[in-house]
């Protein structure tokens, strides 16, 4: 019996996660899916007329392909919905909500009022939210049919916050502790990310024995990352063919190199900006060759006469120590001599490192405050600053307002996108930086940091 | 350590099982020890009185209060192993072989005291398997065969009452993981936390030297691992401390 019982108390199984869906597919199914450009239509700043337990007084709504999102700061909530208009021009929104830290979620479906606007939006004749937009409904506990209302009146357009300001999701869109069911540093968790209100990711960076550069927080396998009888030891040690064959990410995922990552966030997100961090030095340059091949190759897509699939992707290779940046000068020396480009860096620890070694951010620890005459300064040199990582709402709005940042990185997206939109101030345009998208431009132009 | 759930329900009749055969193995070699000092020949040993009364149930136990109270105590383990745990990716068919081989040695101080002081250094053979990679990024697919041994380094405490022997260890483990594929291997190891419960129960009285029946539950905590082993130790004092 003991035995039983010491095995059972050592079982540290991943958190819960019951992502809730409806049984039968859901209206999405019988509808329609509305079109990328007429999704934006939905965007904007909206007050909870009812259903303030779930969500608090206001939500922010936010879109990506295929994707409508309600971000909120009552509990870091989100909602992940999709929306598919029906016959006689009925749009319905739906989808499941979700506290991350918390195993509670449950399902949501709201239709969008008045009926104009609803035969607007599913027309597609819209660029921008129809006059008196409300979205109403219900949601529900877990995998009961939603009862509870829910009514969300526009209230105002989003502050600019593509290409303006970088909602960075900490090594994807929850902690190894949340409910996300999503693995840290796995392509899952970064297609959610997006759809959590995140438009950068920040990820880490090793590299494996035969020198690819991989996805992993920890130097070694640890328990808490990852799961397999086999999956054990250090990650310098190991292959990357060793690495598929004997582990997986706690829910399941494959650990997944940087090209696979920075492809996906390529063809299958609208992520503006990455954040490599770089956790060993030894994978600087084979990171920095492959970022700097996909930017060749996404100068080559922009340049074609189609606009329409023009995507623009702001990555720094994330330095965070000496010996990392020394790494990175040697690996800028060798992009040179070899004709290639130099990918950006974001120096980590010292402001004036970021301007005299042509860096194009800064990023700070929050844990030294706002350090507002810095990131004034890193502005001036035509840099950026993305604090990190914060995760509590006094906090964020300590720094959103004395330090007026470009970005924040924060395991807590939603509540990070919603205080930014109810108190940050936008930062200035950088150079280059198009404004919000318009229908019919395809995916949003972005700047790069 | 992450246990999926198919993991967790095949423990139970894996656990229970082998607390069934230890137990059983207990019981059986107390009735066997009884039964041959119940017909004592010319060469053998006058049996001695119970420590206390307390202890005359216990009568069937071998004579251990022949031994001086103090000595510091050699012991070794051998038996067989059986490792949880599930294989990462059920998609590249693999194959696990779960029983293994575990031998430790271990020296107690026993004292006076009930509690007895105890390092013990063993090594366990956990389990091999294959797993069929198909072609990526490493270039062609092939077949990863999968090695996985640790190396156990636990101070504790140890116990003993009636035929029972238990002992706690809270110690290092070193773990060693080796893969072959396409003719290259490479190994690596991690030392995560390791504790482990055993219980002995005293099958053989051999003077000087005492057979016991052993199990074990092992746990490295930071490691994907747990397993646990049913075997056979021997002991003797090494070095007599005094008392009797």
């Amino acid at each position: 019996m003991l035995i039983a019982i010491a095995m059972a108390a050592s079982c540290e199984s991943a958190p819960d996660a019951s992502i809730p869906t409806f049984g039968d597919g859901g209206l999405l199914r019988q509808g329609v899916a509305l079109s990328r450009d007429t999704l934006y239509a939905l965007e904007g700043f909206f007050e909870t007329q009812q259903g303030r337990d779930l969500l608090g007084d206001s939500a922010s709504v936010r879109t990506s392909p295929g994707t409508v999102s309600v971000l909120t700061d009552e509990n870091a909530g989100f909602a992940v919905l999709g929306a598919a208009c029906l016959p006689g021009d009925r749009l319905v929104v739906e989808g499941y909500w979700q506290y991350p830290t918390q195993v509670e979620a449950g399902l949501v479906r709201l239709f969008a009022e008045p009926p104009e606007a609803a035969s607007a939006l599913c027309n597609g004749n819209v660029s921008e939210p129809p006059p008196g937009l409300v979205l109403a409904g219900h949601y529900g506990d877990g995998q009961d049919f939603p009862t509870k209302p829910l009514r969300l009146v526009w209230s105002r357009a989003l502050q600019p916050w593509r290409g303006r300001f970088f909602t960075v999701a900490h090594h994807g869109a929850c902690e190894a502790t949340d409910h996300c069911g999503v693995s840290q540093n796995s392509i899952e968790t970064v297609r959610l990310a997006e759809r959590t209100g995140s438009n950068g990711v920040e990820v880490d960076v090793r590299l494996t024995r035969d020198g690819f550069p991989i996805l992993f927080h920890d130097p070694m396998l640890s328990s808490s990352l990852v799961r397999g009888l086999f999956c054990n030891g250090m990650i310098e040690d190991l292959t990357l063919a060793q690495l598929r064959a004997n582990c997986s990410l706690r829910y399941g995922e494959t650990i997944p190199t940087v090209e696979e990552l920075l492809d996906a966030i390529v063809e299958e997100t609208e992520l503006e900006g990455v954040y490599l961090d770089m956790k060993v030095a030894d994978a600087v340059l084979p990171t920095s060759r492959i970022v700097s091949t996909l930017l060749d190759e996404l100068e080559v897509r922009n340049q074609n006469d189609d606009p329409a699939d023009d995507r623009r992707l702001g990555i720094v290779v994330a330095v965070p120590k000496e010996e990392v940046l020394d790494a990175w000068r040697e690996t800028r020396q060798i992009l040179t001599n070899e004709g290639r480009r130099v990918p950006s860096c974001l120096i980590e620890y010292d402001p004036d490192l970021v301007l005299s070694e042509g860096c194009v951010a800064w990023g700070p620890t929050w844990t030294e405050g706002p350090q507002a005459a810095n990131v004034e300064k890193v502005r001036a040199g035509g840099a950026v600053t993305v604090f990190w990582t914060i995760n509590q709402s006094d906090f964020i709005d300590e720094f959103l307002t004395r330090a007026q940042p470009e970005g924040i990185i924060s395991s807590r997206s939603s509540l990070l996108f919603h205080r930014y939109q109810k108190i940050g101030v936008p930062p200035p345009p950088r150079a280059g930086t198009p404004g919000e998208p318009t229908p019919g431009d395809g995916t949003p132009a972005v700047g790069a940091p | 350590m992450s246990c999926a759930p198919t993991t967790m329900t095949s423990r139970a009749p894996t656990l229970g099982s082998m607390a069934w055969v230890f137990w059983t193995a207990c019981v059986a070699s107390g009735f066997w020890a009884s039964s041959v000092r119940a017909q004592p020949t010319a060469a053998s040993s006058p049996e001695p009185a119970p420590r206390t009364e307390g202890e005359s149930s216990a009568q069937a136990a071998p004579s251990h209060d022949t031994r001086p109270t103090s000595a510091l105590e050699v012991s070794a383990f051998v038996g067989p192993s059986v490792v949880f745990g599930a294989p990462a990716n059920p998609d590249y068919s693999p194959s696990v072989e779960r029983v293994g081989a575990l031998v430790a040695g271990a020296v107690t101080y026993r004292s006076s005291y009930f509690i007895d002081p105890v390092l013990e250094v063993g090594y366990a053979w956990l389990a091999r398997g294959t797993s069929e990679l198909p072609s990526g990024p490493w270039g062609e697919g092939g077949t990863v065969e999968q090695r996985l041994g640790t190396w156990i380094i636990s101070p504790g405490v140890s116990a003993e009452f009636w035929r029972l022997r238990a002992r706690l260890g809270l110690g290092l483990g070193i773990v060693t993981q080796s893969d072959t594929f396409r003719g290259q291997t490479f190994s690596t190891s991690q030392l995560p936390v390791m504790s482990q419960l055993v219980i002995a129960c005293k099958a053989l009285d051999l003077a000087p030297v005492q057979i016991d029946v052993e199990g074990r539950a092992v746990l490295a905590s930071g490691a994907d691992i747990s397993f646990i082993g049913l075997g056979v130790s021997a002991r003797f004092d090494a070095l007599d401390l005094g008392g009797s």
